[in-house]
């Protein structure tokens, strides 16, 4: 396992009680994983992903990471770890800082020590792969608009080729459009790749249309690990956390009040609502 | 990264709180006069308004630890002036002197020590502490006496003077009395307040057509917006470091990038920042200049001119003493 956290517990120095971590018992593969992160503004979600990303250390506890094992001080280089698992902050367009964006995306892989010329080959093939047009390339980044901006930004963080996507809420502030658009580049990414593909997120869309995998986190604990099946399936979990359904799941279950369908496990998705919906008349 | 919050502000309600802004900028002021108009060496004098301002600690009833950590920050500047004092003074009587011997073996072995002190510097605790030892531990080794060949022929001689321990003492005491003072204000005194002392003291240069209610303005936004501009600072040195950049490594070429990556990123998001926070105070019907309303009216009470009269009295009274001395 690539990542693997033993009893780790973070602590802000200031001794503030918001967004630290208890005792997080968690284990995550490079490959073929797509999870989801739900929890509160403070829960800890933010911190869990740095911890994964070695820009913060844990107050306790083991983390190992890709084989090295970080510790809460002084640190061998963590490069390698950080070209291994690629993070997308919140508005990430906040990094851009080259003068153009074709620069920009080489920032990284140059970074990670890579060539010019393999930088530029892999940024010019994730460009590519996420649809930005050739003609910005050569155009300073603060131009663009919001969609555009995040998805160069994304763009630079994947091509250093890491072997592990983090994003936290990379969808907030754009439209649908281009959430659904950048949402389905990640299932592409993570379906020709198999790259483990981890989302922060607050759209139980998101988690029941696209992650096999869902964390939820509560004040810094993991209360939940599974399926998002099992998660909307445990209405406890759901309510003791302040957790939504996903739209089509709610649509399922008001059509469960009123007795029009009966279901053991809560639908997910539309063909599931449909196969529910066409069994009852056939009964 | 909140510790860099601006303003060390303690609320507990005291005496000293409650006294107007105001008067506790100008008393702060007067006092500082007074502490420069102490005669030299005069420690009775020094030490009186040393233990006034201890006594006003006390009443402020914050912790003392507050005022030790804003204390902390100046011990280099004391050490400083008193080695400087102790050291370069040379009149009076040598109640101690010191042959330093420049020879190979003693160079040698304090530049080791520099050396060690360099390298391990990172990972020491008390680091001045440290520093002043090694100091004081090289000049040591200077003064061993060794059987080698001596670079330079004059011996150079450390004497130290009791006038130099005098005066640096009390260029210490002066300091402290003045630092703990002037904490006293920060401490106890909210950063608005502050600004709205600053602001009703400066108020008369409105006659010559100076605008201080826009200066005042800009100072108030300026002291919110450090600690936000901090935490804004660590989210693009986070993510810039998970793109790879490492500030401990690299050629100097690379360094200056690293920096570029920084800080391109914190003037674009200072300036939209900027854009949105006078859009939103043009909304709430800002202009610049114009009449405001304060929500929180400033009265000078009776007890606020008792405090103002009791420090006119140390500053006249020291006036006095020093037109008679």
């Amino acid at each position: 396992m690539e990542i693997n956290f033993q009893h780790v517990s973070f602590k802000y120095d200031n001794k503030q009680n918001y967004d630290t971590l208890n005792d997080i018992n968690l284990t995550i593969s490079s490959k073929d994983e797509f999870i989801t992160i739900v929890g509160h503004t403070g829960s800890g979600k933010s911190t869990l992903v740095q911890l994964m990303n070695a820009l913060i250390f844990p107050s306790s506890g083991n983390l190992t990471l890709f084989g090295q094992k970080i510790k809460p001080k002084r640190n061998k280089p963590l490069k390698k770890i950080r070209q291994k698992v690629g993070l997308v902050f919140q508005f990430p367009e906040y990094q851009l800082f080259e003068e153009t964006v074709l620069k920009d995306i080489m920032f990284g892989p140059q970074n990670f020590g890579m060539s010019i010329d393999e930088a530029k080959e892999s940024a010019l093939n994730i460009i590519k792969e996420l649809n930005i047009s050739e003609e910005i390339l050569e155009r300073p980044p603060f131009n663009l608009s919001g969609g555009q901006k995040r998805k160069v930004a994304i763009a630079g963080i994947l091509a250093s080729n890491p072997e592990i996507l983090i994003l936290d809420e990379p969808t907030v502030g754009l439209d649908p459009r281009g959430r659904k658009e950048l949402l389905t580049l990640l299932k592409k990414i993570h379906e020709e790749t198999h790259k483990t593909i981890i989302i922060i997120t607050h759209d139980m869309n998101v988690v029941a249309n696209y992650s096999k995998r869902t964390i939820v986190l509560n004040q810094g604990n993991i209360v939940f690990d599974g399926t998002p099946k099992d998660l909307f399936n445990n209405k406890d979990c759901l309510k003791e956390f302040n957790l939504d359904l996903p739209y089509i799941s709610k649509v399922a279950e008001s059509l469960k009040e009123k007795g029009m369908i009966n279901y053991q496990s809560i639908p997910l998705n539309i063909i599931e609502l449909y196969n529910y919906i066409n069994g009852d008349n056939h009964e | 990264m909140n510790k860099m919050a601006f303003g060390q502000f303690y609320n507990s309600n005291s005496l000293i709180h409650k006294i107007d802004s105001r008067i506790k900028i100008i008393f702060t002021i007067l006092f500082m006069i007074s502490i420069f108009l102490v005669p030299t060496n005069n420690f009775i004098l020094m030490g009186s308004l040393f233990v006034f301002t201890f006594f006003i600690v006390l009443l402020t009833k914050v912790p003392l630890n507050k005022y030790l950590k804003s204390l902390k920050q100046i011990v280099f500047l004391l050490v400083f002036a008193f080695s400087f004092q102790m050291f370069f003074r040379n009149e009076g009587t040598v109640i101690f002197s010191y042959n330093l011997n420049f020879t190979w073996i003693n160079i040698t072995i304090s530049i080791i020590l520099l050396i060690l002190y360099i390298l391990f510097n990172k990972y020491l605790p008390l680091k001045l502490l440290i520093l002043v030892l090694l100091a004081i531990l090289i000049i040591y080794i200077l003064g061993i006496p060794m059987n080698a060949n001596v670079i330079n022929n004059n011996p150079v001689v450390i004497r130290i003077y009791k006038e130099g321990i005098i005066s640096g003492s009390f260029i210490i005491l002066r300091v402290l009395t003045l630092i703990i003072f002037t904490t006293i204000l920060t401490l106890t005194t909210k950063p608005t307040d502050l600004n709205n002392g600053i602001e009703s003291l400066l108020s008369p240069l409105e006659l010559l057509h100076i605008k201080t209610s826009i200066f005042a303005m800009m100072i108030s936004i300026a002291l919110r917006f450090i600690p936000t501009l901090f935490l804004e600072a660590d989210k693009i040195l986070k993510a810039q470091a998970s793109r790879g950049v490492d500030f401990n490594e690299g050629s100097l070429r690379e360094k200056i990038k690293q920096i570029i990556s920084l800080l391109v990123p914190m003037f674009i998001v200072s300036f939209k920042r900027a854009d949105e926070l006078a859009v939103a105070m043009e909304a709430r019907g800002y202009v610049p200049g114009e009449k405001r309303t304060k929500i929180n009216l400033m009265k000078l009470k009776f007890s606020d001119i008792l405090w103002l009269i009791l420090f006119i009295i140390v500053l006249v009274g020291l006036i006095i003493l020093r037109v008679l001395i």
